[in-house]
């Protein structure tokens, strides 16, 4: 457009003219637009049904399809993990009452009680008193089959005859056949004792109200010599910290006995 | 005839209720449709697709007693028009409106006098023909904000285009519109000398 245009046209006429203008009526016309219309009216007999008019583009395809896609991998994970609550079963249910009858306390059986009355004879007494109740005398009565006695653990026997030891050098008196044990006492040279028990490597001794346990290296087996029953010495300066930690007897103890003879070690 | 009579003789697909409508509406609809298409062909094309769908629409009106058929036909037909054209306005890009002069038409006198043209009484024949050949965006703008009196956001809101394509392609309209007046009418002469 040229800067020097100049637009001559009134509009304001244009608009009347134009819009005032009509064209004559044409029977060709009218054929025309019977013909289209009739070709047309399938579409009318679908105007009776709501018509929807949705633009689809890709501002509603594109949700669609992500929300598609989201859902999918939704699924997928819930095939994997199963986030449902594990209700049990009917057998497990039948086997949980069975545990729980299982575990009833037993029949307590209620003892009977007998009720005896004592008369007394003196006729004074008749007067005076009325017949009085003994006290109640409960006796229960427990089916042997409901209690399974446990075995009981088979007492040790010791031997009676006490073999006598002598101790050759001046030792300690333990606790404990160990000697991390505390020390109790202290034993003298050529004393007698009396061994209740014998382990490897330690006799059990009476000592006082307590038991005591003397090395077997300070000792020797008493051949008939005639010596005073010792009276160990108790001694507290030795008391030690019970260790929890166990160790091997054979580590404290030497392998070789006093007869010369070698044992294997044993654990404690 | 009442409203009611006419939309259930449109729904019965009554042909003598149609006839009155096309007779009733013709001539003017079809001067609407002329001068929004860009030939004769083209109008009378445009006329049966608008004019049958403003039936339709008719057809679908609930509240008819209250209802004014000619200005709603009128607007409804309008409607239908300019959505035709859009739909096909590509082939309007193969085929411009623009006339190419042939090399003895052209006329370097710098001198020549300059016809003053008197626009406001011009026929209607020269005006139909001065706009069939803007280029069909430009012809539904001048079309609806000049001779239809549409507001530009109305025409805005129709075309589905901006409001500075609307005003460019008014005041391009405004200008190719003069000069085809102009074209013609000089043609017109030239055709009366011979």
């Amino acid at each position: 457009m040229s800067s020097h245009f100049n637009y001559e046209i009134d509009e304001r006429n244009l608009r009347l003219k134009l819009r005032d203008m009509a064209l004559p009526q044409k029977e060709e016309a009218w054929i025309q637009f019977e013909n289209f219309s009739n070709t047309h009216y399938s579409v009318n007999k679908s105007a009776s049904l709501p018509s929807f008019n949705f633009n689809i583009n890709r501002a509603l395809i594109l949700p669609f399809i992500f929300g598609g896609i989201i859902i999918l991998f939704s699924l997928l994970l819930f095939n994997f993990i199963s986030i449902k609550n594990v209700k049990p079963s009917e057998q497990n249910k039948e086997l949980a009452n069975k545990n729980i009858e299982e575990k009833k306390p037993l029949p307590v059986v209620i003892p009977q009680v007998k009720k005896e009355t004592v008369k007394v004879d003196t006729s004074a007494q008749k007067k005076a008193l009325k017949p009085v109740e003994t006290p109640t005398v409960a006796t229960e009565i427990i089916k042997p089959a409901l209690i399974t006695p446990s075995p009981a653990a088979k007492p040790v026997i010791a031997d009676e005859k006490l073999e006598k030891w002598i101790s050759t050098e001046s030792g300690k008196i333990y606790s404990s056949p160990n000697i991390q044990s505390n020390v109790i006492g202290s034993v003298n040279e050529h004393q007698s004792y009396s061994a209740l028990e014998e382990t490897n490597y330690f006799i059990k001794i009476s000592f006082g109200n307590e038991i005591g346990y003397i090395r077997k290296n300070f000792l020797r087996k008493n051949n008939g010599e005639k010596l005073k029953e010792a009276n160990p010495i108790p001694e507290k300066r030795f008391k030690r910290r019970n260790r929890k930690a166990e160790t091997l007897e054979s580590i404290q103890a030497p392998l070789k006995t006093s007869s010369g003879e070698e044992k294997e070690p044993e654990l404690k | 005839m009442p409203n009611n009579e006419i939309i259930a003789g449109l729904l019965k697909n009554d042909g003598n209720i149609k006839k009155q409508l096309f007779d009733t509406y013709y001539g003017k609809f079809a001067a609407i449709a002329l001068r929004y298409s860009k030939n004769q062909e083209q109008g009378t094309e445009v006329f049966n697709a608008a004019f049958n769908k403003s039936l339709q629409s008719l057809q679908k009106q609930k509240n008819s007693a209250n209802l004014k058929i000619n200005e709603f036909l009128e607007g409804e037909f309008i409607r239908e028009t300019v959505e035709h054209i859009k739909n096909i306005r590509s082939e309007y890009y193969v085929a411009s409106t623009v006339f190419a002069n042939s090399k003895n038409s052209k006329n370097y006198d710098l001198f020549e006098s300059r016809e003053l043209v008197d626009f406001n009484s011009i026929n209607n024949e020269v005006l139909i023909k001065a706009l069939q050949q803007l280029v069909p965006s430009q012809r539904l703008v001048f079309n609806l904000h000049v001779i239809e009196n549409y507001t530009l956001e109305d025409t805005t809101l129709l075309l589905e285009a901006s409001e500075q394509t609307v005003k460019s392609n008014l005041e391009k309209a405004r200008y190719n519109l003069q000069k085809n007046i102009e074209k013609i009418l000089k043609v017109s002469q030239y055709e009366q000398s011979l």
